[in-house]
């Protein structure tokens, strides 16, 4: 009776132990797999970091790189904190200016950088697309069109989707033969001096699923729009302003007004610096015996107004940024005034 | 009874045994870790450095390579050293390192441009340069130093 009842207790103490170290060896085999997936995505988020800093500081270069499984998200908080993400892992933009669509996802990526020359560089930008995004540039004949058109397509990498159209060629209402969507998960339109007329424009339907945002740009200013939700037909409004071609941009390939705020605001406090760095050259210029005596005269006002406006706008982005495309131009003539003296140039 | 409790023991201690091992090559693949994203983190803060608008020599709006300008420097050196809004805006670039300036030809100036430091453990570059003298149109050699602190 004795052997009997040791018998069923060794099956019974096997039964239990084997569950135990089964359990345990299930519930470390899960934490791992957490952990190398963050471990992954961690990694994927470094290297996005590293790529970002390489791609911001090669000026005007367009590079198409592998997308992560994930896609990558950006976004801007109303109080500009700006981050990027891989899955579960957030990162900061600290001194990145990145414009991109809120969630990119597919195969490849396109960074694309250009730099704000207003007129000397002040800083680089930061442009991401790919594959799956598409932009439509609305125009008609008027010069103000016709003149963004031009820049738009001296500068746009052919690695970004485009199509130039006109509104009649977007309003389905008037035209049967209307564009419609390829599929394209995202889908910008930009009005180039065109009234976007929302009110009355009617999409195809093949856009009544699609994350669809709109920027109208005039030569003075530019308006976000942004879709109610993702299949209204309702836009919000949002006002900004733009100085220099590397801005202009920067509203294309934002995903919103936030993001275009926050970043021209960061790119302005640093323009504000460089002018300042500039100013204090030209003073130590000015305080040179040799260059005094080679009668180069330096112009002290403009490049601190330059940093006025730098930093005004770096606190809370407004028209007064577009004082600076006239400060530019006038800059200019007096660095070229100076390169024909043969004197230092401020830039 | 007392053969399956030997099993037992003996199985949790190699468990046990085992456990430790790989925690401890865990342990070392993280400070592996660390210090590649220390490197990485100097590389980037040294290519950050050389190409910025700050620093870097520009003639009508063309930037020359591997080229900085004299003025330049002592400019932010004088900028963030008197400006607490600056410190906090560099930050953002430079983090946790120190950023010096060392001409050698023709004669030799140092310059300590950035300095945050946190920590022992540095991570250093150094960057071959041109200096540019704006004032007399002349031409100096001279290094980056990027010492990140980890």
């Amino acid at each position: 009776m004795k052997g009997q009842f040791e018998v069923q207790f060794n099956w019974v103490f096997v039964l239990i132990a084997g569950a135990v170290i089964l359990a345990f060896f299930f519930s470390i085999v899960l934490k791992q797999r957490a952990i190398s997936e963050q471990r992954l995505e961690l990694t994927l988020a470094g290297e996005l970091d590293a790529i970002t800093t390489s791609a911001s500081v090669a000026k005007g270069a367009a590079q198409r790189i592998s997308l992560p499984k994930a896609g990558l998200d950006f976004t801007c908080s109303d109080e500009c904190s700006c981050t990027f993400s891989v899955g579960s892992v957030t990162k900061d933009y600290r001194d990145k200016l990145i414009f991109a669509p809120s969630h990119i996802e597919g195969d490849t990526v396109v960074f694309w950088s250009l730099d704000w020359q207003i007129p000397f560089r002040a800083t680089n930008l930061l442009f991401v697309t790919n594959d799956r995004i598409k932009y439509f540039f609305v125009h008609d004949d008027s010069a103000e069109s016709e003149q963004l058109v031009g820049k738009v397509k001296a500068l746009l990498p052919e690695q970004a989707n485009s199509a130039f159209v006109t509104l009649s060629d977007v309003d389905c209402r008037t035209n049967p033969n209307c564009i419609k969507n390829e599929n394209y998960i995202r889908v910008k339109f930009v009005f180039l001096n065109t009234d976007p007329a929302f009110g009355d424009l009617q999409l195809d339907d093949s856009f009544s699923d699609t994350e669809l945002a709109a920027v109208h740009i005039t030569p003075d200013a530019l308006t976000f729009f942004k879709r109610d939700s993702k299949t209204a037909t309702t836009f919000t409004p949002a006002s900004a302003y733009y100085a220099g071609d590397a801005t202009l941009f920067a509203a294309i390939f934002s995903a919103d007004e936030p993001m275009y705020r926050c970043n021209i605001q960061a790119a302005s406090r640093r323009l504000g610096y460089v002018a300042r760095i500039i100013q204090s050259r030209m003073e130590t210029f000015r305080a040179d015996a040799a260059i005094i005596e080679r009668g180069c005269a330096y112009n002290p006002e403009t490049i601190a107004r330059v940093a006025t406006v730098g930093d005004e706008q770096g606190t809370s982005l407004s028209s007064g940024l577009t004082e600076l495309r006239g400060l530019s131009l006038t800059l200019n003539d007096e660095n070229e005034a100076l390169l024909r003296q043969s004197c230092p140039t401020l830039y | 009874m007392f053969e399956t409790l030997a099993v037992l023991v003996v199985f949790f201690f190699f468990l046990i045994f085992g456990a430790s091992f790989y925690f401890k090559l865990q342990e070392n693949a993280l400070h592996r870790d660390l210090d590649k994203n220390t490197q990485i983190r100097a590389v980037q803060i040294a290519q950050k450095s050389v190409h910025l608008p700050e620093l870097d020599c520009s003639f009508v709006g063309v930037q020359r390579e591997n080229c900085i300008d004299f003025d330049k420097i002592t400019a932010l050196t004088a900028l963030l050293m008197s400006s607490d809004a600056a410190k906090i805006e560099y930050f953002k670039s430079f983090e946790y390192s120190t950023l010096r300036f060392h001409q050698v030809y023709p004669e030799s100036v140092d310059y300590t441009i950035y300095d945050r430091k946190q920590g022992d453990s540095t991570t250093a570059l150094q960057l071959p340069v041109v200096v540019y003298h704006a004032i007399d149109g002349s031409y100096g050699f001279g290094y980056l130093e990027v010492l990140v602190y980890a």
